[in-house]
């Protein structure tokens, strides 16, 4: 924090206005809200396919590289089949995009025992890079002169949960917080949640336990990359209403951040996510200040130092 | 030391203790698991500070804040867990910490060297000095830690448990050591729960219960089974023996077993041995014969590379552990932490820990959640597990207190077959008795268990019959086989 209000001081501007044009700018008005809950919805929905790796004992860093091909191939399948069910398409395709990117990392962390940090993000980069060249190349708009696809007609996109402006939140944020109480339910509950975390807890205890360990960290990673597809897809339908260059601005690396600080907790997700999107969304207004976007970052890089801090202190007392 | 008292958060570790030692003594220190032993032990060398209460080393009084500080005034103790550098030398993990000056004057050091191992009866030349420490075997290791000790100069020395992992020659070889330490003049301070080491090796005993100092006696005046009374506070029933079980269709029979390792020779080298229904087998051998890797084989979690494993005549060899579990096979492991528990969670969420497909605990894909509660109540009674509350971390509980709760995960979830991997560790003589009852009561009642420890007396006075492992291989000898032939056949010699 004190670093935070030095380097606004060195920039000449007053802490005191920062913090009010961060707050006033993500929270101060219905617009303002609107627009942080619009920043939140991809940042959960990323930060849950995170979260559930991460359950299973695997960082899933290649959430980005997922959310980027789920958006892409939903806005592929969205303007071929119009309508409710082209919707409904976009969204599976979505889905089934980020599990097929997650699935080599999966596959050799489970039966090769390689490590899914160095392939998500190799796997990252080439989904970047794979979608920039498509959105320039073969599936770009015919009249565009931007790298983008054509936009999806209103009829074949996620309707808003509440427009009246200057409100206007979209649905896709409680398919999230649904997915979300999904996922708390399902930990908690079902024999199957159990053996993930058991996997991710203590692998070697799961393998005596009678787990399936291979199985369960291969299903895991496909769960995850087809949560984080999901959040592309929806980030498609709901906000951006096609795919182009420079889709996402860092949502999946957000999101690792996002499933930290959540802990053991799914439900916890939500308000990290929110706190995140708060953060984004004050840090676009402060960028008016001459405040430049990669301080507010450093905030929330903070944020998670200080909590880990806090949680390491707390492991180490208790040890 | 004197009045010392230690507290950790409510519960009251140390109680006003004293303890006094006289040089060039062995001084045993005995008493149940949370009876203190250890804090005081830890208090002496410096990793805990008391809460009150004064030590005095040769007369002066002394405040001991870190280990450095114990070592400075000639403290060492040689933990259960030994520090060794696999990738350093013998000698490069002697000096490891305590090297003499910057610049290493190699051949002064192999001299000092040699003259200390002398000094406890070992004659170490430069080939063992020079050896890999990985290449060393756990007495190795643990007299390798004792003559870091001694480069260090300590004069006190604390050793917990330090036959837990040795076999009996060892043990033995190992007291030789430290009596010829004592007539130089050191001290040595012996935490341990063996009664026999006790009465052979120390001259005084102090006895601790619940952390507070109940007597200090010489060991000639008096007898194991008054101390075992004045350790556990109770009379304790000594086990005797059971009787053979008459021989019948084998429940479980294993044929011609071979485990690899990840190179070299086999892990287990053609194992054959058989149990009937109601037995109880125990397998006596030094730590590393390839139990872990045939406890492993059995329970399915590590491929077989030959042979087969046979259920009431069924060919089971290539299923899955969890569908062993599901014929009512049953593990105490042997490392807790990595293999029986999950330190993080509650002790409901590991009561049912390898048994939570069974249908007992789950409702097609939906967890039981009274019935867990009421298994994870059941389980902590049974060895009488000292907790705060089942919600809390297992993880919170001392080491014994584990022990109990996935002893009687085993025990107490109607097993057909079990198998336990040293079951007594880190329990107190009552505890091991209790839990050796309950699985002669399971083989009373049909099921078969296979009970692994290094701890031959343990096995031979509460298993029908004791098998050998040594080097991979499996030797079955007869019933009636005495202590003499199963203790030579442990260090591979002939029958």
């Amino acid at each position: 924090m004190v670093a935070f209000i030095g380097m606004l001081m060195l920039g000449g501007i007053s802490p005191i206005e920062a913090a009010q044009t961060l707050i006033s700018g993500s929270l101060g008005s219905p617009r303002a809200i609107s627009g942080s809950l619009k920043e939140t919805t991809p940042l959960l929905l990323a930060g849950l396919g995170v979260f559930f790796a991460l359950r299973a004992g695997l960082f899933n860093i290649g959430i980005e590289g997922q959310f980027l091909l789920g958006g892409f191939a939903s806005a592929l399948v969205a303007l071929a089949v119009p309508g409710p069910v082209g919707l409904l398409l976009a969204m599976v395709a979505g889905v089934v995009a980020g599990a097929l990117w997650a699935l080599p990392a999966g596959w050799i962390r489970a039966y090769r025992n390689g490590h899914e940090v160095i392939t998500t993000i190799m796997l990252n980069s080439v989904a970047i890079a794979l979608t920039d060249f498509l959105v320039a190349g073969p599936v770009r708009a015919a009249n565009q002169t931007g790298a983008t696809t054509a936009t999806i007609p209103t009829s074949g996109r996620l309707q808003a949960l509440l427009n009246s402006p200057p409100w206007n939140v979209n649905s896709g944020l409680l398919l999230g917080l649904l997915l979300c109480a999904a996922m708390a339910w399902w930990m908690k509950r079902r024999v199957a949640g159990y053996e993930l975390q058991a996997v991710g807890a203590n692998a070697s205890a799961a393998e005596f336990a009678g787990i399936n360990v291979a199985k369960v960290r291969m299903n895991a990673m496909l769960v995850s990359g087809g949560i984080g597809g999901l959040g592309g897809a929806i980030q498609t339908l709901a906000f951006e209403g096609r795919f182009y260059q420079g889709f996402s601005p860092g949502y999946g690396f957000d999101s690792l951040g996002v499933a930290l600080l959540a802990g053991s907790n799914a439900l916890l997700v939500v308000p990290m996510s929110l706190l995140f999107g708060v953060l984004s969304k004050g840090g676009t207004s402060l960028l008016i200040l001459g405040v430049p976007k990669g301080l507010t970052n450093l905030v929330a890089g903070l944020v998670i130092l200080i909590s880990a801090t806090i949680r390491y202190r707390k492991a180490a007392a208790d040890a | 030391m004197r009045g010392i008292s230690k507290q950790f958060g409510r519960v009251q570790a140390l109680d006003n203790v004293g303890l006094s030692v006289t040089s060039g003594s062995i001084h045993g220190v005995v008493g149940e698991n949370g009876a203190g032993k250890s804090t005081l032990m830890k208090v002496l060398y410096g990793a805990y500070q008391a809460d009150s209460g004064e030590v005095k080393v040769n007369g002066k009084a002394v405040n001991i804040r870190s280990s450095k500080e114990a070592i400075a005034l000639g403290i060492g103790m040689v933990s259960q867990h030994y520090g060794i550098v696999p990738e350093l030398s013998m000698l490069d993990n002697l000096i490891l910490g305590a090297e003499p000056a910057m610049v290493l004057d190699k051949s002064a050091i192999r001299e000092r060297a040699g003259k200390i191992a002398a000094s406890i009866g070992l004659n170490y030349g430069n080939d063992i000095w020079d050896r890999d420490a990985s290449a060393i075997s756990a007495s190795e290791a643990q007299r390798l830690e004792i003559l870091k000790l001694l480069w260090r100069e300590a004069r006190i020395m604390i050793l917990d448990e330090p036959t837990a992992m040795l076999s009996p020659k060892d043990g033995e070889a190992l007291f030789g050591s430290l009596r010829a330490l004592t007539t130089e003049g050191a001290t040595v301070l012996l935490v341990t729960h063996r009664l026999p080491e006790i009465m052979e090796y120390c001259d005084h005993v102090t006895v601790l219960r619940g952390g507070k100092w109940i007597t200090d006696v010489p060991v000639s005046e008096t007898n194991p089974e008054q101390l075992s009374e004045l350790i556990v506070g109770r009379t304790v029933s000594v086990s005797v023996r059971p009787d053979p079980v008459p021989s019948a269709a084998p429940a479980l029979e294993v044929r011609n077993l071979s485990v690899a390792r990840d190179r070299g020779t086999d892990a287990v080298q053609n194992a054959s041995f058989a149990l009937s229904p109601g037995e109880l087998v125990g397998i006596a051998g030094v730590d590393g014969s390839g139990q872990a890797e045939l406890f492993r084989a059995l329970l399915g979690v590590t491929p077989t590379r030959e042979g087969e494993v046979l259920w009431h005549g069924q060919p089971i060899t290539s299923r899955s552990t969890s569908a062993r579990i599901e014929l009512g096979w049953r593990i105490l492991p042997e490392d807790r932490l990595s293999e029986a528990i999950v330190s993080d969670w509650s002790l409901i969420d590991n009561s049912t820990l390898g048994l939570h497909r069974l249908a007992e605990f789950a409702d097609g894909g939906k967890i039981r959640n009274q019935e867990r509660a009421a298994f994870a109540q059941k389980a902590a009674e049974k060895f009488g597990t000292k907790h705060g509350g089942l919600d809390a971390a297992i993880g919170g509980l001392s080491g014994g207190n584990q022990q109990r709760f996935v002893a009687a995960r085993m025990t107490e979830s109607g097993p057909k077959f079990f198998m336990a991997f040293q079951p007594s560790r880190g329990l107190d003589i009552a505890a091991t008795e209790d839990l050796y009852k309950a699985m002669q009561e399971r083989c009373r009642e049909g099921a078969s268990g296979l009970v692994v420890s290094f701890d031959l007396d343990e096995l031979m006075s509460h298993c029908h019959r004791v098998l050998v492992m040594f080097s991979g291989k499996v030797i079955v000898p007869p019933v009636d086989a005495d202590r003499d032939l199963l203790g030579r056949l442990m260090v591979g010699g002939e029958a």
